[in-house]
């Protein structure tokens, strides 16, 4: 019998269907994965399943009874427990506080301390997490915080645990290290639902796969019995390149150069530590490393938004290390930052004065004071059509576009200041397939005309396919540049501390 | 200005600065809650005036003080929850609601107080709340008269500041409260009902500002006078900065709020030689600058303040 | 006839089903309170619509609202939240005052120095606030009512001190010049040539906002400050410049008030239509042009109000209470989505 089955499971939000009746089930003692692009639904059938938006249509059955799962708590009650992607932890509280936020009803309403900590550590003991209760969750790395996420579930009593692409934020080791977790957990009886788009993760570790194309089930199979190219021609719908094709690279003069840069994170910790490289025109560089070794503080004192202690960053020979924003856009460097809802677009400018941000104050688009605005929409057309974006006109609001539509729209923005050097911040998180390999050939085709690329992504597949030479960060430092076929497992090695000449 | 040492003046100072912080201290330890769960009520001016006009006005008609006092926390409970209704549940914009509410304040005392308390000419007073002396204590030196010769509105406030401090940081609730401001997701995805949560801090907050209000009306001074607030909700919402949202942090910036108001008044009462206009002032310059001194540190504000959530 | 149904339902309807039901909820309370509803409202359309020194009146009341509606409108836009406009009116009146009383110039001189002078006191009592926001973070909800206060004071301060009556009596300044009056423009009423120049710079203020590359940067750190910054918008700068404009406006809201109607400074000058200019700005949906009509609004209930209460017993207060349940309603049906609680109604009876 399954321990959990879904049947004709409908969920439409505004002008999207995530789940159009999709059929689902989990045995017991299973690893299951749930296979699908961005976008897929597969997030959404779960978090069906976790009771966090109830179903449009279709039913859930747990343990061969139907049941109506309307809350969190719900779900929780039925032995069901989620870690999310993005964690769902307050870093202000600790790591007991956190195991037992909301069980009020069980711990009691005054807090027995001592008591509930020597639960949480027994507990994490017995699965050899290395946590200290009393710890706060701000102080912890992802990799302990994704810990503390299990052990939260497993404090509920949960028999069947959703983890939500668990291992985008950790290193290949680490990654293994979970895997042989979950492993112990199949074996303990808990069944174990994974939700990812990486082939060899379902490959290496699920016991059965099903696969979710834009909102509907296309299949579910043994793991064992499908080869890698079969899965991603059911994920993706057509057959998959997994390479990036690329002339080899020709470097041309420094661009860019970055000497001993110092910068402090929002808690006023030290985020980077001297962090030294150089970009050339004509390249890709491409900076590997777990999510908040202090990319996001690299990125951002690049372009002006947060200010270093000490340190050099020299476009094209000229210091601008602490200079404003708009005077390192000035000198010919494009931006694509991490964020693109909140830092890359307005979400409720329309798209031609998103196409425009920037540029507001460039003779092409004002006279004097005030705006231009034919010239303002004859460009806003241009790109419009050069980028592909597919959007009903160019007044349409910026946030109504489809993700992939509106990266390109950031993309065709920061092109059209035709750059020499180009910051690409995470630029392809969370799209599907299509827009990723839009964004990597434009990347290719601009390092064809002789830009320098600086590529940040926490994606390492990503990473090794488009550059030319790799810096992995990891603790604020870059711990090795190494060329792009160096072994993964090296990569991995480096991107938890350890130094290139140590492992090479 | 030699008088300004002696002890007579420290006692009449610390005294006046009690008093002048009680007022701040409920409705600031509200509001700290309220913020604590992510939701920011600038709207306190408002509901202190009404706190004040319904104890008054209840005071007046009953003759008893507590009914007074009753009366004003069911206003200030009934004002939080339609905040609670407005801002919560249908997620409108905090501020623009708050300020919204400080009008209702102004206009709603105002229109009732003419309508019901203009007959007569001069101005109609009620019973204050006596002060308590507590035996033993009040006989110290100094602090003595000045800490323990007060209402029992006083004693309240500050009684409260442990109690918050307890529920905040030892109990269930205060996790539930801190993780309601912080993430509210993530308190939804452990099944916390955000909504709940703040329905109760934002009516806790309406009660707290209310009694503050009446305070002013009923243990401060004995009369309903249009305005009486002078700004106290506004320093209210400095106060909590200030006070970095913690109970003791707002008991200790409530007190130096206080003592720059009581300096103030015992300037004016000593008639010392600046323009009165100018020592008038002391209150609100202050509160500026302690914004400014606040905004040097890292912020302790509550993540999600001021953001609606929405459970998609 | 189709644009203009798409204009209703897109700028209209909100604000005029907030006015509807806060006028229905109005009646309620008065109701409640024992007065006479109909006379009451009576009073208050006779001197919207008919009554020719009522009328004319109203217009005299909507001439500082549009200004200091406009104002805080253009801060609302950068998301700047200005509840500042009433100690800002004050200061502008107080630098025009400093002018109008000791000036023995013609008006055509006189006059545009005194607005000037207004447009720079209240921008300037604005910028400080404006500066703690955009260096240091500081929240100016806090900060703009803190100088309303003071202003007041320091209006006080000012009035016993150089800008005192040569009799040196009361706590006001002499009478303004002639040269500094601003010319009446209604025959038989006190409307003067303010109005016309509030709406002009309302107008020229809608320019601003939606043509310019001042208003584009304000708009867009209005919207999303940190992707305004990331793409190179000097945020701070914005916030300081819209600050001054806002103040400007308010203080030149002084200073028309001065030359135009009180003719006098005074401590108490402004019956707090400093905070009527955040309701004005809101129910205009903070559109400067729509500024125009939702100051006329408030206008109206101002001079009404008179009416009202010689008619019908209903102090002004009402005024208040009636403002805020206009922003009330208006900051509800944002968030109100009725349609799709409709659908979500019939999909539910459908599927029971």
């Amino acid at each position: 019998m399954d321990l959990v089955a879904m049947r004709g499971i409908c969920k439409a939000f505004p002008g999207v269907t995530a789940n159009d009746h999709v059929d689902f089930s989990v045995k017991p003692g299973e690893i299951h994965a749930l296979l699908g692009e961005n976008g897929a639904g597969k997030t959404t059938l779960m978090s069906i399943l976790y009771g966090f938006y109830t179903p449009d249509a279709g039913e859930i059955q747990v343990r061969g009874e139907r049941r109506e799962i309307n809350s969190p708590k719900d779900a929780m009650a039925l032995g069901i427990g989620m870690v999310h992607q993005h964690f769902m932890l307050v870093p202000q509280l600790t790591v007991v506080e956190s195991v037992v936020l909301g069980m009020g009803a069980r711990t009691g309403r005054v807090l027995n301390r001592r008591k509930l900590s020597r639960e949480v550590r027994e507990l994490g003991a017995r699965y050899g997490f290395a946590l200290n209760p009393e710890d706060y969750i701000w102080q912890l790395a992802v990799g302990l915080q994704q810990k503390v996420e299990i052990l939260k579930a497993l404090y509920r009593g949960a028999q069947t645990l959703i983890l939500d692409e668990p291992t985008a934020v950790l290193t290949p080791q680490e990654a293994e290290e979970l895997f042989t977790n979950l492993v112990r957990f199949k074996q303990d009886g808990h069944s174990i639902i994974l939700i990812t788009h990486k082939l060899d993760e379902v490959k290496r570790i699920a016991d059965r796969t099903t696969v979710m194309r834009q909102g509907a089930v296309v299949g579910t199979v043994e793991t064992a019995r499908v080869s890698k190219p079969e899965l991603a021609e059911m994920m993706v719908g057509r057959k998959v390149l997994f390479r990036v094709d690329k002339p080899p690279a020709a470097p041309g003069e420094v661009r860019l150069n970055v000497k001993a840069l110092t910068v402090l994170n929002d808690k006023r910790l030290p985020a980077l530590k001297g962090v030294s490289f150089e970009l050339c025109a004509g390249e890709i560089l491409g900076v590997a490393g777990v999510d908040g070794n202090g990319q996001l503080e690299l990125g951002e004192s690049l372009t002006g938004l947060r200010k270093p202690v000490s340190g050099e960053i020299a476009y094209k020979g000229r210091n601008v290390a602490g200079r404003a924003p708009a005077d390192i856009l000035s000198l010919g460097v494009g931006h694509i930052p991490e964020d693109r809802h909140k830092k890359g677009l307005i979400a409720d400018f329309s798209l031609e004065e998103n196409l425009m941000l920037g540029s507001q104050r460039s003779r092409r688009f004002c006279s004097g004071v005030a705006l231009n605005f034919p010239a303002i929409g004859a460009e806003a057309a241009r790109l419009i059509d050069d980028f592909d974006i597919r959007a009903p006109g160019p007044a349409i609001r910026a946030g109504n576009l489809s993700g992939g539509n509106q990266q390109k729209a950031v993309l065709a923005r920061e092109m059209s200041r035709d750059p020499d050097v180009l910051i690409a911040l995470q630029p392809t998180r969370g799209l599907d397939v299509g827009a990723i390999e839009y964004v990597h050939r434009r990347l290719i085709e601009a390092r064809q005309a002789g830009k320098a690329i600086l590529l940040v992504s926490t994606d390492l597949d990503e990473v090794m396919s488009l550059s030319d030479r790799i810096a992995v960060m990891y603790a604020g430092e870059i711990v090795g540049i190494v060329p792009p076929h160096t072994p993964r497992e090296q990569l991995g090695l480096m991107m938890a501390g350890a130094h290139a000449e140590v492992v090479a | 200005m030699a008088d300004i040492l002696t002890v007579a003046f420290l006692v009449t100072l610390v005294q006046a600065t009690v008093r002048m912080a009680t007022p701040l201290l409920f409705t600031a330890l509200g509001e700290a809650m309220s913020e604590r769960t992510g939701v920011l009520n600038i709207g306190l001016e408002g509901i202190m005036l009404i706190g004040a006009f319904t104890g008054f006005a209840v005071t007046f008609y009953t003759g008893a003080n507590w009914v007074g006092t009753v009366a004003a926390l069911i206003a200030g409970g009934l004002v939080g929850l339609a905040f609670a209704a407005v801002c919560v549940t249908l997620r409108s914009n905090q501020v623009i609601v708050g300020a919204a509410l400080n009008m209702l304040g102004i206009g709603l005392t105002g229109f009732l107080y003419r309508k019901y308390f203009t007959a007569s000419a001069t101005s109609i007073l009620i019973e204050r709340y006596e002060a308590i002396a507590i035996p033993g204590l009040s006989r110290l030196p100094i602090i003595g008269p000045a800490l323990f010769q007060q209402n029992i509105l006083v004693y309240i406030a500050f009684a409260l500041v442990p109690i918050a401090a307890f529920v905040l940081h030892k109990t269930s609730w205060g996790l539930e409260i801190i993780a309601a401001g912080q993430h509210p997701k993530a308190a939804d995805t452990v099944g916390i009902n955000v909504f709940r949560v703040r329905y109760i801090a934002v009516i806790v907050g309406g009660m707290l500002a209310a009694l503050g209000g009446s305070f002013l009306s009923m243990g401060h001074s004995v009369t309903f006078l249009e305005g009486m607030t002078t700004g106290r909700g506004f320093i209210s919402l400095a106060v909590v900065i200030f006070g970095r949202w913690s109970p003791f942090g707002v008991l200790a910036a409530a007190l130096l709020f206080g003592c720059a108001n009581a300096f103030q008044l015992r300037l004016q009462a000593m008639g010392v030689a600046i323009p009165h206009y100018i020592v008038l002032m002391i209150p609100y310059i202050f509160t500026i600058l302690a914004v400014v001194v606040a905004s040097k540190r890292i912020t302790a504000a509550p993540a999600a303040l001021a953001q609606p959530y929405e459970k998609v | 006839m189709n644009r203009f149904r798409e204009f209703f339902r897109t700028q209209l309807a909100k604000p005029l089903t907030a006015v509807g039901l806060a006028l229905i909820i109005g009646a309620l309370l008065l109701w409640l309170a024992g007065y006479d509803v109909p006379k009451a409202y009576f009073a208050l359309a006779n001197a919207a619509f008919f009554d020719y020194h009522y009328v004319a009146d109203g217009l005299l009341k909507t001439t500082p609202l549009i200004l200091l509606g406009a104002g805080v409108a253009f801060a609302f836009k950068a998301n700047v939240f200005n509840i500042g406009a009433e100690g800002q009116m004050y200061i502008g009146a107080l630098a025009a005052t400093w002018f109008a009383t000791r000036l023995d110039w013609p008006g055509f001189a006189l006059l545009p120095l005194i607005i000037l002078a207004g447009a720079i006191g209240g921008g300037l009592w604005a910028a400080l606030p404006g500066y703690l926001k955009a260096r240091l973070g500081v929240s100016e909800v806090i900060t703009t009512i803190m100088m309303n206060y003071i202003a007041i004071e320091l209006t006080g301060l000012l009035l016993s001190g150089p800008l005192q009556e040569l009799d040196r009596v009361y706590p006001r300044s002499d009478p303004i010049l002639a040269g500094a009056r601003l010319p009446f423009i209604l025959p038989g009423t006190r409307l003067h040539l303010g109005f016309l120049l509030a709406i002009l710079l309302a107008v020229g203020l809608s320019y601003l906002l939606l043509r310019t590359v001042f208003g584009y940067e304000a708009r867009a750190v209005g919207l999303s400050p940190t992707a305004a910054r990331t793409s190179g918008v000097n945020v701070q700068a914005t916030i300081l410049k819209t600050m001054l404009v806002s103040g400007g406006l308010a203080g030149i809201a002084g200073a028309v008030e001065l030359s135009g109607v009180t003719h006098q400074m005074f401590k108490h000058f402004s019956a707090g239509q400093g905070y009527d200019a955040i309701a004005v700005a809101l129910v205009a949906g903070n559109s400067p042009i729509g500024v125009i009509f939702s100051g006329w609004l408030f206008g109206v209930m101002r001079a009404g109000s008179n009416l009202m209460q010689r008619s019908a017993g209903v102090s002004w207060s009402f005024v208040y209470v009636f403002q805020a349940l206009v922003v009330v309603f208006i900051a509800i049906s944002g968030h109100l989505k009725v349609r799709e609680w409709l659908a979500a109604l019939k999909g539910g009876m459908a599927r029971g």
